[in-house]
């Protein structure tokens, strides 16, 4: 492990490696951030403390209690610096809540449309109609209340289902492949930006939570796309052929064999999914529909620069912190890019 | 190509009927109570006449198509009232509902409703309690304020009242069952259903707002023009901007000018939008960071008074548009010279390109008429995908530059719960996206056809 990541690092550009330091460094910093913020310790300020006569405080300037303030203090007196490092917090957990939902569903998604694609799956139409019809019901029961017997109903479908297979009803293959194609476009079409916006209007308060599990919902199609592609041109490779000769199970063929071997192209592009996570986040942070006012973000950091023009302390550093992290990525996805075409 | 745009038309319908059905599945999760809204903006109030008021409701409801069932079909308890329309206002109507997957008996809980209506009424009509009405309103079940004691009833009101109330509440306890098993029906409801009416109230553009009553229509009309002006305008002069640029860089190559723009875009491009855009509005538009700094005209705080026609508005207000404009350029000029340098890169190592070169065409030549068109496709993508925004421009850019456009009333509309100005803005946008990809299908298979032919 050591002896790879020792030659990873060598075979970086002086501007990644630059990158990667910084990013690691700022993220460290971010994470450790409760146990140095706070009153009484290194950095006398909580993300949420407001200290009195000390509004606006430009950057490199003392409160009257005699603290200095590094990058200076918003209009309710709370510390520029300790909240950037806390926004690092929330963008850290933002872009890799939607990195790992989006992968999640493109690796399940992406591998049963390349893998299996529209000529493996069998089914008959009396097994599609029960999945058709279980659907409805455990919706129904789990909506009105009785979960228990929803999981029941879907528990008992699922072994009818299994012995339908050996029915002589007159099967067809699943067109997967087409199928999820389809949906893809569908998801690719949603305009994710006023989807959240409505959303969070309609939700009235919005969470950490909600924001990321509908940011990585729609986020995921391109990246299924990607593996599909992968996947399909891994199945023709001659170690996937001699895998299924050798009559492995194909849990294991796709789990052991064919996984380690497409994920990397995901990498680059969870780069890109990770910026676009945190740009959206502090998009709408800024718009104040975004997370709610008490989680330090960068966004909503900005937004109180348009308040008052002279603190251009507000606008300058939170949005510095996110170019910075975009650009960092950025470079790092570049260069895992091109060492993958070499 | 016909086949295939046909085959892309089919595709289109699901596409907009999902559109459609998502957005109608939104807007019923939209809070508050418009027929209660609308009633309010009419000066109809629950306080001075109950009957009248419900009568209203029961009017205004109908009006607007929003009694009756949500969709064409439902799937529900077998206990559920066919027709609980005539129970008002709404919220009550869902408690009643809730109550009856209790009960399991409609009729019952409708009479329980029935004399508790009639128990308010007969309160309300009595002077002496003017000032409590409300309160025994809460007391009862419908309402859902169930633990108030019978000690606390009698401390506050008559004992009549607090008696009956009592009784009222004792005979609902009586008539709540346990929780045996439930059956699903399925019901279908012709086309009178709330889906059905919104779909045509959409159409027909009847919809109003619901903060000052002007047509959504034309509210969406009057902000579109904002925004499709500064949305086209940053589209095309980036477009242009971008191929002379993108040439320019691509022919010199080496030179260190293209090296320190090469980075200055590499650097645009990571810079977020809202983030240049403030730091213009706060380092340029004010004499703040001195006088030479104030380059462009301060952004106003007030809304924009839009009296004249369109071009007379543009006249005076059009100075405004410039900041933003070049902010919108500048970062989509980062990201279309990028990608087109880097196509262009590639399609030079093609051996058309060395076969043209052979043959000796003048590398001008080579450049324009042979690398560019084959290198456009990005441009398919990415103006086809700006087209969405072309309807609500960049929102983000609009609302700090109080520029009135479809974007700002987006957000307007969000931050003061108008929701059918909100939805319909939805709704085009939904359409619109899908279109766009219907056309940058059909240009594709115009341009590449290679491309379509492969997936």
């Amino acid at each position: 492990m050591a002896d790879r990541l020792n030659s990873l690092w060598k075979s970086l550009t002086v501007g990644s490696r630059i990158a990667v330091t910084l990013l690691l460094l700022v993220i460290i910093l971010g994470l450790l951030a409760p146990l140095y913020c706070g009153v009484g310790k290194l950095v006398p300020f909580g993300p949420n403390q407001s200290l009195e006569y000390a509004e606006y405080l430009a950057p490199l300037s003392l409160d009257p209690a005699g603290q200095l303030h590094l990058f200076g203090t918003d209009g309710f007196g709370r510390d520029v610096l300790v909240r950037l490092l806390y926004g690092v917090r929330t963008a850290v957990v933002v872009g890799l809540g939607v990195v790992i939902i989006s992968l999640i569903i493109a690796v399940l998604v992406g591998i049963t449309a390349g893998y299996f694609g529209n000529r493996r799956v069998r089914a008959n139409w009396m097994q599609v109609l029960i999945v058709g019809l279980i659907i409805l019901l455990a919706i129904f029961y789990f909506s009105y209340g009785f979960p228990i017997t929803a999981i029941l109903i879907v528990a008992v479908a699922a072994g009818v289902i299994v012995l339908l297979a050996r029915a002589p009803f007159k099967g067809f293959y699943l067109p997967l492949d087409t199928m999820i194609l389809k949906v893809i476009e569908v998801v690719k079409t949603i305009p994710a930006l006023f989807l959240v916006l409505s959303l969070f209007a309609i939700f009235s308060q919005g969470s950490m939570m909600s924001l990321v599990i509908i940011l990585g919902l729609l986020s995921w199609p391109s990246k299924a796309r990607l593996l599909r592609a992968e996947v399909l041109k891994a199945k023709e490779s001659t170690y996937i052929v001699s895998s299924q000769i050798l009559g492995l199970s194909e849990w294991r063929t796709i789990v052991h064999h064919l996984l380690p071997n497409v994920m990397a192209p995901l990498i680059v592009a969870s780069c890109f999914t990770f910026t676009g996570a945190i740009i959206a986040e502090s998009t709408l942070s800024f718009l104040n529909v975004g997370l709610p006012q008490d989680i330090p973000s960068w966004g909503g950091m900005m937004r109180e620069a348009r308040d008052y023009f002279n603190a251009w302390w507000l606008a300058v550093f939170p949005g510095l912190a996110l170019f910075l992290t975009i650009l960092g990525l950025n470079v790092i996805a570049d260069q895992l890019n091109n060492r993958e075409n070499l | 190509m016909l086949s295939l745009i046909a085959n892309r038309l089919l595709l289109l319908i699901p596409t907009l009927m999902l559109i459609l059905i998502c957005t109608y599945a939104l807007s019923t999760y939209a809070p508050g109570d418009e027929v209660a809204q609308r009633l309010e903006l009419a000066g109809e109030s629950a306080l001075i006449n109950l009957d009248r008021y419900d009568k209203a409701y029961r009017a205004m409801e109908r009006n607007l198509g929003l009694a009756g069932p949500k969709f064409y079909v439902s799937l529900v308890p077998s206990y559920h009232p066919k027709d609980p329309y005539d129970v008002v206002p709404a919220y009550t109507r869902q408690t009643l509902i809730n109550l009856n997957s209790q009960v399991k008996d409609w009729s019952k809980v409708y009479n329980y409703y029935r004399s508790a209506k009639s128990l308010l009424t007969q309160v309300r009509a009595d002077a002496k309690y003017r000032g409590t009405q409300l309160q025994v309103n809460k007391m009862l079940k419908v309402h859902k304020l169930e633990n108030l004691s019978s000690l606390e009833l009698k401390a506050h009101y008559d004992k009549d009242i607090a008696a009956a109330v009592n009784t009222l509440n004792q005979e609902l306890d009586l008539l709540i069952e346990d929780r045996s098993m439930i059956y699903p029906v399925l019901r279908w409801h012709g086309t009178d259903n709330q889906f059905h009416h919104w779909i045509k109230r959409f159409w027909s553009g009847d919809n109003v707002s619901l903060l000052d009553g002007v047509a959504v229509s034309k509210k969406i009309k009057k902000s579109l023009r904002w925004t499709m002006t500064l949305s086209i305008m940053s589209l095309l002069i980036s477009c242009v901007l971008t191929i002379f640029l993108a040439m320019w860089i691509e022919r010199s190559q080496g030179h260190w000018i293209a090296g320190v723009i090469n980075n200055v875009l590499y650097l645009l491009y990571a810079t977020p939008l809202f983030w240049l855009v403030t730091l213009g509005v706060i380092f340029l538009t004010t004499d703040d960071y001195g006088s030479w700094t104030n380059i462009f005209p301060s952004i106003g705080i007030k809304y924009w008074e839009l009296d004249g026609g369109f071009w007379s508005d543009i006249g005076v207000y059009g100075r405004q548009l410039i900041l933003p404009l070049l902010c919108m350029v500048a970062v989509s000029l980062s990201y279309l010279t990028r990608q087109l340098v880097a196509d262009l890169n590639g399609q030079r190592g093609r051996l058309y390109a060395t076969l043209a070169r052979a043959k000796g065409v003048a590398p001008k030549r080579l450049r324009w008429q042979h690398l560019l068109p084959n290198s456009l496709m990005p441009y398919i993508t990415i103006v086809t995908g700006a087209l969405p925004r072309v309807i609500v421009g960049s929102t983000v850019i609009e609302v700090i530059f109080n520029i009135p456009g479809t974007g700002k009333l987006l957000l307007d509309s969000i931050y003061q719960g108008d929701w059918p100005v909100i939805f319909s803005i939805i709704l085009i946008v939904g359409v619109f996206t899908v279109l766009s990809y219907l056309l940058a299908d059909i240009l594709y298979a115009r341009f590449f056809p290679h491309i379509i032919q492969s997936r």
